[in-house]
């Protein structure tokens, strides 16, 4: 959860020899772009009004010192709104952002401590939001993922049979956990059980037991689709069984694909999106260009600061199902094979109910904590002295030398002007800094003597004015959502909603999966499908994917309970 | 109005930041911000105006504990709410002389309500993480999962705690 690149920060300052800073990353870091374009030197963030150099040893520890102080306050604020529940977004949504984050960014090396070495940095996830995430390069490529079959091709993913409890060494309970393998012995497992191995495609799907879970969800409804496909007989033999197979595959995995976009545009978006923003993405709004030469980039702004506001949405305890107690985020994190092998495969109590996870009811369910400058955890460090996940995503969005607030805004006054005008932060004309003065206030106010932070921790006036006039942008991302007039910390704020909304519909406008036709929703788009599948000029009239009409509900919407339902419905039959 | 207990949450460091802090409200060095070195390993000085002076009220006792960057939860079982120092909650901080042996009983609904939840399906017997750090593993399926093993540890750890108190 902590971290979307592959290396610790702190291992990664430790290990790696000096190289100079990158002067654009933009040009040197594969697979990543800065937002818009890449900023002039005087229009990146800045410390204390000089540009912010990562390579510089002194500002990089003015930097960690200042970062680490405001992601105290955060963790620590008493603001009342942190225990408030978030009736807007169910936790379910905190880990299906997790999930479309990686399945945009797959990067290198972890930028936080990174001391502006970013040599090395680059994103490996090119084809975005196509559930690279789920099946990796396919089951040629990444075949530990697929299950075996007697045909060669490997077209279904794996799950992996779960425990009834912590005693049961053979693995009785129902296929609900991802696959877990083992190099251990006969006699090695008999004396000591572990698996280590978590069998998906992207390792960063078993970083705790909630992503896990809700990969398996993603492997069911493939499978699903798969058997469907297969009972019904509706793609002719062709005397070719791994042809066949693989056809299969293709069908089922883009079907998947197009639900799973669907489930973005459609349920997630609107959920997090400020209403404007999400109504004029919907419409007229136009994103800029994220593809170099039909080659995705991932733009640093939005994969190393906007896009970090899920994690202001982390809950200190889930409860995974009814009959079992709530787990700490602490143990949750360390359910894993990596961490625990000898405590997976997961046990039943361990077994995610979706009902709880995208339910809106407080009372029933795990509700996310509301989006603002505070947290109810500080999810610790992953490494000594690498600080909390909270300072780490501060300094990781200054590291990669990003726009600064500021000539952001500036930038997308021409193109945003009308969205931007409807916030209390960020309406003004060009130049003006308009959230500086609240940003000062609110820093100023949590450092009453009877709040409680401590001396050593307390910002300074020089600092607050630091912070408030160049925010680093994890921070505005939270503040602008929770404080902003009209949100309450139930969504992103109008700037953090710009972003994420033109990065995300960037992807689906400019990377179609379907030839460029009109489609009216996703119905549309698997009858479209199915055309494409079929072979033979008579069978085009079918659709082999109507089984699928009741993955959204009656008025045609879909969603992650739709969803969740009709995998309930056709895994466990009545 | 009761509250649930009170711990320090099982984070990389806390545990250890829990125990500078009480260090230095004991001897009046300031381990807090005391960097542990093998040719430093302890603090040796007593500041004049200690950063941390013994609390006094329970909201200047969380107070300090946020200054020290230590992480205060109640352990309802539920939410496990952070303490923010807000709640009215007494406090008493006691010191043992040298010539007293002092044993603090655990509350009898605290002890029944750690055995009602250890009984509930799933539920782990958790250990601070710095056992993982110091054995290199953490707690032993084999040792800690049937609910006979989670009784015998639960005893193991009251009885811990109660006696090795440093009083």
């Amino acid at each position: 959860m902590a971290s979307h690149g592959a290396i610790s920060s702190a291992r990664f300052r430790k290990t790696t020899n000096y190289q100079p800073p990158s002067k654009d990353l933009s040009e040197d870091s594969g697979g990543f772009c800065h937002f818009i374009s890449t900023p002039a030197d005087e229009q990146r963030f800045t410390l204390d009004g000089v540009r912010f150099d990562p390579s510089d040893p002194a500002q990089w520890e003015q930097a960690e010192k200042l970062m680490e102080k405001l992601a105290h306050l955060i963790r620590f604020n008493p603001d009342k709104n942190k225990e408030k529940p978030n009736l807007n977004l169910p936790s379910g949504y905190t880990y299906f952002l997790q999930i479309v984050a990686h399945d945009l960014v797959h990067s290198t090396i972890s930028t936080s401590l990174g001391e502006g070495r970013t040599s090395g940095l680059s994103n490996v996830r090119q084809i975005p939001l196509r559930l690279e995430t789920v099946y990796g390069g396919g089951p040629t490529e990444c075949p530990h993922a697929y299950e075996a079959s007697e045909i060669a091709f490997r077209s279904k993913l794996r799950l992996g049979k779960s425990r009834i409890d912590a005693t049961d060494q053979n693995h009785q309970g129902p296929k609900k956990d991802i696959a877990r393998g083992t190099t251990s012995t006969a006699s090695e497992l008999a004396e000591k059980n572990s698996y280590a191995e978590a069998l998906i495609a992207d390792p960063r799907n078993d970083s705790h037991a909630i992503i896990s879970q809700m990969l398996v969800l993603f492997h069911e409804l493939h499978n699903c689709i798969l058997n469907e496909l297969a009972r019904s007989g509706s793609l002719h033999p062709t005397g070719n069984s791994y042809a066949d197979a693989q056809r299969l595959f293709l069908a089922a995995r883009t079907a998947c694909i197009l639900i799973y976009r669907n489930l973005i545009r459609r349920d997630l978006l609107p959920r997090i999106l400020h209403g404007d923003v999400w109504e004029a993405y919907e419409t007229e709004q136009k994103p800029f260009r994220s593809f170099v030469k039909g080659e995705w980039r991932a733009p640093l702004e939005f994969t190393n600061g906007f896009f970090r506001f899920g994690h202001s949405m982390i809950r200190q305890t889930y409860r995974f199902n009814a009959r079992a107690p709530a787990f700490d985020i602490e143990q949750i994190l360390d359910r894993t094979s990596d961490k625990s092998p000898s405590d997976v495969p997961l046990e039943a109590a361990w077994l995610v109910d979706w009902d709880l996870f995208f339910s809106s009811d407080p009372d029933a369910g795990n509700v996310s904590t509301r989006i603002g400058p505070w947290s109810q955890v500080g999810i610790g460090e992953e490494v000594p002295g690498e600080g909390n996940l909270i300072a780490r995503d501060l300094l990781s969005s200054i590291a990669i030398q990003p726009w600064s607030v500021g000539h952001l805004v500036d930038s997308l006054r021409e193109t945003h002007g009308r969205l931007l005008e409807k916030s209390e932060f960020l309406r003004g004309p060009r130049g003006s800094r308009p959230w500086a003065g609240p940003i000062a206030a609110w820093l100023t106010e949590r450092l009453r003597p009877e709040e409680t932070f401590g001396e050593d921790n307390r910002l300074s006036s020089e600092e607050i004015k630091t912070l408030a006039h160049d925010p680093p942008i994890p921070f505005f991302v939270r503040f602008e959502a929770g404080l902003d007039s009209g949100n309450n910390g139930e969504r992103l704020g109008i700037l953090g909603s710009i972003v994420v909304a033109d990065v995300i519909y960037g992807v689906l406008r400019h990377d179609r999966l379907l030839p460029d036709v009109a489609v009216d929703g996703l119905q549309s788009e698997l009858a479209f499908l199915s055309a494409a599948t079929l072979v033979d000029a008579e069978d085009r009239g079918r659709n082999i994917f109507a089984f699928l009409a009741d993955i959204e509900d009656r008025e045609r919407r879909i969603s992650m309970r739709t969803v969740r339902q009709f995998l309930h419905s056709h895994i466990n039959p009545a | 109005m009761t509250f649930p207990r009170i711990n320090v949450k099982n984070t990389l460091g806390n545990h250890e930041r829990w125990g500078k802090l009480v260090k230095t409200w004991s001897t009046g060095k300031n381990y807090v911000r005391h960097v542990i070195t093998n040719d430093a390993p302890f603090p040796i000085t007593v500041a004049a105006d200690p950063e941390f002076p013994r609390p006094g009220s329970f909201r200047e006792f969380v107070a300090q504990a946020q200054a020290a960057g230590v992480e205060l939860f109640f352990v309802d079982g539920v939410d496990n709410p952070d303490v923010t120092g807000r709640e009215d909650i007494g406090f008493q901080m006691i010191e043992v002389s040298p010539g007293t042996h002092c044993v603090k009983l655990p509350p009898k609904d605290k002890i029944e309500e750690s055995e009602a939840r250890l009984q509930l399906p799933g539920a782990v017997y958790g250990l601070p993480d710095f056992y993982r750090r110091i054995h290199g593993t953490l707690p032993l399926p084999e040792q800690t999962s049937s609910q006979s093993q989670k009784a015998a540890l639960h005893a193991e750890r009251v009885g811990e705690y109660t006696i090795n108190t440093c009083g």
